[in-house]
């Protein structure tokens, strides 16, 4: 049995993907904490327990996501190539992609091959990434899995948010709250909020379909919604949404020979500043 | 309900007077700004006019009286849900540190502020950026030809002329970078109080580098990393703050300095941002003998004073 590892180290969580044969057969996800070997082993070892494997079937371990180059591993990629070559085998009509992480949020457009044409990315301002709904959790002190069920319900939306700044939110959510403006229509005003500044993003690249959305947010069905309003166009989420980066990552060991992945952009890279703090005059 | 902590002798614009530090309850969290009141030993005087100026900011609230344009009292508090409460508070404040005022006695008042929108026990309002130049104009003279406000949830550059007239401004109230509110988020990560953030800052040998986000959610994420490396709060206090006067410059510089320059806002108090500013810019800051805070209140005050005297003929 010959397994190749990818990982996918992310500021909040770290997944993995074993993947046999181009196919895959487990998958592991632990919190990131401070210690991103750490990570990597114990996602690792969780995914290895799902495919009820061992790590001595393990070939190569790849790894990509934030600190890739500084963790033990057999090669490290870039995030956008390991999209590409995922979405190209578990959603091959996948053109427009928005990956949304905890910090950091991307929109890739890929070809019928998986090869990245254009990107655009928003690392620089936590209004518009996972962050933001996480804290949100907090300011109305829900879970996550609550969060997202009334604001799904929500026969209403607040009218508009005065604040774009996910830390001025705190303030202008907690008055809210005082005026009693019931919880789910706030967080639906969240959440669309959201969605606009992604749809901006994924503007940027072209809407094509079919749009998906990957990456920890995906799992959130209210942003889903939204995004799919913001856009006016269906959004699709692949099964293993939060782990296509890592699948992906492990399918670079083989795809080197059989595809031709010309373009390979690095995250970070587009320093435009998109979402730089807008300035009025 | 409210205690004196402390009480000093303090001047503003020429007029002594006492200035009160009170600590009230509040449900925000354990270490934020006292109420300060300033009493001006003038305020037994006989005015022609009183006027009024609320400035109701997203974080704090002034209100200063004025007899004949003259700096009468101020009162300075955390501004609370309701905006017409806060200005309220603001005067009461004022109220009951002296016997010589009381709610009759304010001939015309003037909000500025965010919180001005929905105010409806004033006679008028007007906006914080002609308000915050009026005043940089009123306190620091004519020569003033910068002004730079950072305030709690915006940061202002403005251009103005010798009268105080607004020329041009840039302003950021979309963003938490550069506010108060963003050094007030930060300073939580390090434990400490936005009062102490700044001169912890200056308290090191060497800079570090600055903090690589601006968005003060991921510096926050930066911060924490840092001091789990052993980086010390002061190391970290100053990464964030070298990081956040390079984001102030460049709103600076869009706007254009030409001095003199003036800072007005509660950041004016914090040096570890006005030292590095003036070192970045080459220019040093006006060096205010009154609370920075209420100089949009005090422009709000004088316009009133001027609108009242107008309408009497």
């Amino acid at each position: 049995m010959t397994l190749i590892a990818g990982i996918d180290i992310g500021s909040d969580y770290t997944q993995a993907a074993l993947v046999e044969d181009e196919e895959l057969i487990g998958t592991g996800e632990v919190r990131t904490k401070f210690d991103l070997q750490d990570a990597v082993d114990r996602s690792l070892a969780a995914a290895l327990e799902d495919a009820g494997t061992d790590r001595e079937d393990v070939e190569q371990v790849i790894v990509t996501g934030d600190g890739r180059k500084t963790v033990e591993a057999d090669d490290n990629v870039t995030q956008y190539k390991s999209i590409g070559l995922a979405l190209n085998r578990v959603w091959p009509e996948g053109r427009t992609v928005l990956l949304m992480g905890a910090k950091n949020a991307a929109a890739l457009k890929l070809d019928e091959e998986g090869n990245v044409m254009d990107f655009d990315e928003n690392d620089k301002c936590a209004a518009g990434v996972g962050r933001f709904l996480s804290d949100l959790t907090r300011y109305l002190d829900m879970d996550l899995d609550e969060l997202v069920e009334v604001t799904l319900e929500a026969d209403d939306v607040v009218e508009e948010l005065n604040t774009q700044c996910s830390v001025f939110a705190e303030s202008e959510v907690i008055s809210l709250i005082h005026e009693n403006v019931p919880e789910s229509h706030i967080s639906r005003g969240v959440h669309e909020a959201i969605a606009e500044r992604n749809s901006s993003l994924i503007r940027r690249v072209g809407i094509e379909p079919d749009v998906l959305l990957i990456g920890g947010v995906a799992r959130n069905a209210a942003f889903v919604k939204a995004l799919e309003e913001a856009i006016d166009t269906e959004v699709q989420v692949p099964d293993i949404a939060a782990f296509v980066p890592a699948y992906g990552t492990a399918l670079t060991a083989t795809a080197g020979q059989e595809t031709d992945i010309e373009t390979d952009f690095e995250p970070g890279e587009k320093k435009g500043g998109k979402f730089e703090q807008e300035i009025s005059g | 309900m409210s205690t004196t902590q402390s009480k000093e002798r303090s001047t503003v614009k020429g007029v002594e007077g006492d200035l009160y530090e009170l600590t009230t309850e509040h449900d925000r969290s354990e270490w934020e700004w006292p109420t300060t009141v300033w009493i001006g030993d003038n305020v037994d005087q006989a005015f022609d006019v009183i006027s009024l100026g609320y400035d109701i900011g997203s974080t704090s609230t002034q209100t200063v009286i004025m007899g004949d344009k003259q700096p009468v009292a101020y009162s300075s508090i955390r501004t609370g849900s309701q905006t017409t409460e806060s200005a309220r508070k603001g005067e009461r404040a004022i109220l009951d540190e002296t016997d010589a005022l009381d709610e009759d006695s304010v001939d015309f008042s003037i909000a500025t502020g965010y919180g001005r929108v929905n105010l409806d026990i004033v006679d008028d309002t007007i906006t914080e950026i002609a308000c915050h130049a009026k005043g940089a104009n009123y306190f620091y003279g004519q020569k003033v030809r910068t002004v730079l406000d950072m305030g709690g949830q915006d940061l202002k550059a403005i251009r103005i002329d010798e009268k105080g007239k607004v020329q041009n401004f840039l302003m950021n109230d979309k963003c938490a970078a550069g506010t108060g509110r963003g050094v007030e988020s930060f300073s939580e990560v390090l434990g400490i109080s936005i009062e102490e953030i700044g001169p912890k800052s200056l308290a090191v040998d060497e800079d570090p580098d600055p903090v690589s986000s601006t968005c003060v959610v991921f510096a926050k994420d930066e911060a924490s990393a840092l001091l789990r490396e052993g980086e010390s709060a002061e190391t970290v206090a100053a990464a964030y703050h070298l990081s956040l006067v390079e984001n102030v410059v460049e709103l600076l510089e869009r706007v254009g300095v030409e001095p003199e320059f003036a800072i007005t806002g509660g950041i004016a108090k914090n040096p570890g941002v006005v030292n590095r500013l003036e070192d970045t810019i080459g220019t040093e800051a006006l060096d205010p003998d009154f609370d920075t805070q209420i100089a949009g209140a005090a422009g709000a005050a004088f316009f009133a004073a001027g609108m009242y005297l107008q309408q009497q003929g």
